[in-house]
């Protein structure tokens, strides 16, 4: 079993590495690289190194995030109608943004009796450093922090994609 | 019940994301629906804030915190992003810049605004300040193609880098003399073990105090203001001088509150020579200002420097008078600018000094706003600026700093002049040149609700300075 696993991941890897070299346009040889950090990092579960895993996909998927914010400022924008005349973008992103919104307000409303904040148990010595650790001070402790964080970035984003886009 | 304490925050970030959504998707966005639903999430932001008036709650020990202190700074940055939108409307739709990233933006501004006047965690309060800085970068050069706004908005980047990375320092130290980033439990930690850890505490607060001092423009800090103002589109430029330049002094306040007890002797020092440097310097170098813009950003360091005078000292007398000078401040402030934004013709501005004059004869509505909003600047009776001043001058004497306030009126005397310049040059001067003026509803309405407030607070104001003198300080102990 753990070897069929590892030889999916390790093909994976593979193939998605030689995809970022092969690969000519910028912006696919980024992801290429993301989903093989991510497999990286799941070869690295495997193994039981859970925070080597996570600080894997926290750090390097950051960084990849902001070169693909670079790419975006500095390369010109290739305008590539693939889809002919109809938006099918928008027929895919519009359900995709239904269910995120659905998410939203199911957690929302189960949220009201999710105890964040009351019950938290102090941290041990002895899963330091697990995941299950690391969870609890990144989404209980620090989850105000973290959320600002995430809006910070979402900002960034914006403010890239906004500057770099042709003017109407 | 947690909820509930987001919900103002939750529902500005909410209003950012649908806006910015509904420009995107929507096929023939009709651009008024934008300043709609954003206002409308302003409103609903401003109900909830109103719900947890004096129902202090804290989550997760201070991580943030709604007590009658954030909810009043709250409302204020809401109402300033809301007078924002709607007299940037007509200039956005001239400037053909009427895009959804421009209320969402200003949105998550305020959103990082919120943040950063409710809570006790210097960690969030940083994070605020990246989440309200970053959206004015990108909003000072919002008008591509403009070389000066490129060059404003990269100035305003790097130093607010530079002044934010101040700010981490400073609360690294802070974790290291104390062992805590929550600055209320900074000064039981600092009782415990005090020789040790006293040095390393001064200079994390003066840290701290360098990197807020940047974002109010406190003078030695000041020198990105009057370039990034004049830069910025003008209605960002309102923005910046008064919501932005707001959440300043709520995190510097909310610090200072906690930690005054600690080091009281050494900051008043600090901040009696900050105040007279910052408003004497502000309001000498705006006597020779050309351009209204750069006159207003001088005139904004010179009232950062007033609200400093009464920091020397620490009591509820103290922060309400500051607060109730910042709220006419404010004021005064986005009725000025909402002013500078009507005297263009499409998307040329015109915003020399010279171009005031004889605009009484033309346009009486405009001048007569003008003239009240630089009355009340300038501290002149009718209006709230005089109360205000009044307020400060009357705390910092009752505490003993005579010096000061003579310093202070030495001030408001300078100040008088390039402020009454404008209103001479409204009422007593020919019209030199041919200067266009176009008003639409949505600067009218804004603009007529600030005059009023300018002269209800200054006839009426001891109603309001009780209010915050009696309940602002019920809830900011935990």
């Amino acid at each position: 079993m753990g070897l069929i696993i590892f030889l999916i991941l390790g093909i994976m890897a593979v193939v998605t590495a030689s995809g970022v070299v092969i690969e000519k346009r910028p912006v696919y040889s980024a992801i290429y690289f993301i989903v093989n950090l991510i497999t990286l990092s799941l070869i690295y579960l495997t193994l039981h190194a859970e925070f080597l895993a996570v600080v894997q996909v926290l750090i390097y998927a950051g960084a990849v995030m902001v070169l693909f914010l670079f790419m975006i400022m500095i390369m010109p924008p290739v305008v590539e109608n693939r889809f002919g005349k109809i938006n099918l973008e928008k027929f895919i992103i519009i359900p995709l943004l239904l269910i995120l919104l659905f998410e939203i307000i199911y957690v929302l409303y189960s949220g009201l009796t999710i105890d964040i904040g009351k019950n938290m148990p102090p941290l041990s010595f002895e899963k330091f450093g697990g995941i299950a650790s690391l969870g609890q001070i990144l989404f209980k402790r620090y989850l105000v922090p973290f959320e600002i964080t995430s809006l910070i970035l979402l900002v960034a984003v914006i403010g890239a994609v906004y500057l770099r886009r042709p003017d109407q | 019940m947690f909820i509930y304490l987001f919900m103002p925050v939750f529902i500005s970030v909410l209003t950012g994301l649908i806006v910015l959504l509904y420009d995107a998707l929507m096929i023939n966005v009709r651009k008024w629906h934008l300043l709609f639903i954003s206002l409308a999430g302003i409103v609903i932001s401003i109900l909830y804030s109103a719900i947890l008036w004096k129902l202090p709650f804290s989550f997760m020990n201070g991580m943030f915190v709604s007590d009658n202190f954030s909810i009043i700074f709250s409302v204020l940055f809401l109402l300033s992003s809301a007078i924002v939108l709607l007299i940037s409307y007509p200039y956005l739709n001239d400037n053909n810049l009427n895009f959804g990233e421009y209320y969402a933006l200003i949105l998550f501004a305020t959103a990082g605004m919120i943040f950063m006047a409710s809570t006790l965690n210097l960690i969030v309060i940083y994070l605020g300040l990246e989440l309200l800085t970053l959206p004015l970068v990108i909003l000072t050069c919002f008008k591509k193609g403009r070389d000066f706004s490129h060059e404003a908005a990269i100035k305003f980047f790097i130093l607010s880098v530079f002044s934010s990375s101040f700010f981490l320092f400073g609360i690294a130290f802070m974790f290291g003399a104390t062992g805590t980033v929550n600055i209320a439990q900074v000064v039981m930690a600092l009782s415990t073990h005090k020789g040790i850890s006293f040095p390393y505490m001064l200079i994390s607060v003066g840290l701290l105090i360098l990197g807020l001092g940047f974002k109010i423009s406190i003078v030695p800090f000041h020198i990105w203001t009057p370039d990034v103002y004049h830069g910025a589109p003008t209605p960002i430029t309102a923005f910046m001088s008064t919501g932005a330049k707001l959440a300043g002094f709520a995190a510097l306040i909310r610090i200072l509150f906690y930690i005054f007890p600690a080091i009281h002797s050494s900051l008043t020092e600090v901040f009696i020579v900050l105040s007279v440097i910052t408003m004497t310097l502000g309001n000498i170098v705006a006597i020779s200002q050309k351009n209204i813009k750069r006159m207003l950003a001088y005139s904004s360091i010179a009232h950062s420097g007033y609200v400093l005078m009464v920091l020397t000292v620490f009591s509820p007398a103290t922060v309400a008078a500051a607060i109730f000078y910042l709220i006419v401040y404010i004021i005064a402030n986005l009725g000025a600018f909402g002013i500078v934004l009507t005297l263009r013709q499409k998307d040329k501005e015109y915003l020399d000094i010279t171009h005031f004059s004889g605009l009484a004869g033309k346009n009486p509505f405009l001048a007569g706003f003008m003239a009240v909003f630089m009355f009340s600047l300038a501290g002149i009776p009718p209006t709230a600026g005089f109360m205000g001043k009044f307020y400060l001058f009357n705390v910092a004497v009752n505490n003993g700093f005579t010096i000061l306030v003579i310093v202070g009126l030495i001030n408001t005397v300078i100040a008088a002049y390039y402020y009454l310049r404008i209103v001479y040059l409204m009422y007593m001067k020919k019209e030199t040149e041919n200067v266009p003026s176009t008003i639409s509803p949505f600067v009218k309405i804004p603009l007529i609700i600030l005059g009023i407030a300018t002269v209800f607070f200054g006839v009426f104001p001891s109603s309001i300075v009780a209010l915050f003198k009696t309940t602002l300080f019920l809830t900011l102990k935990l």
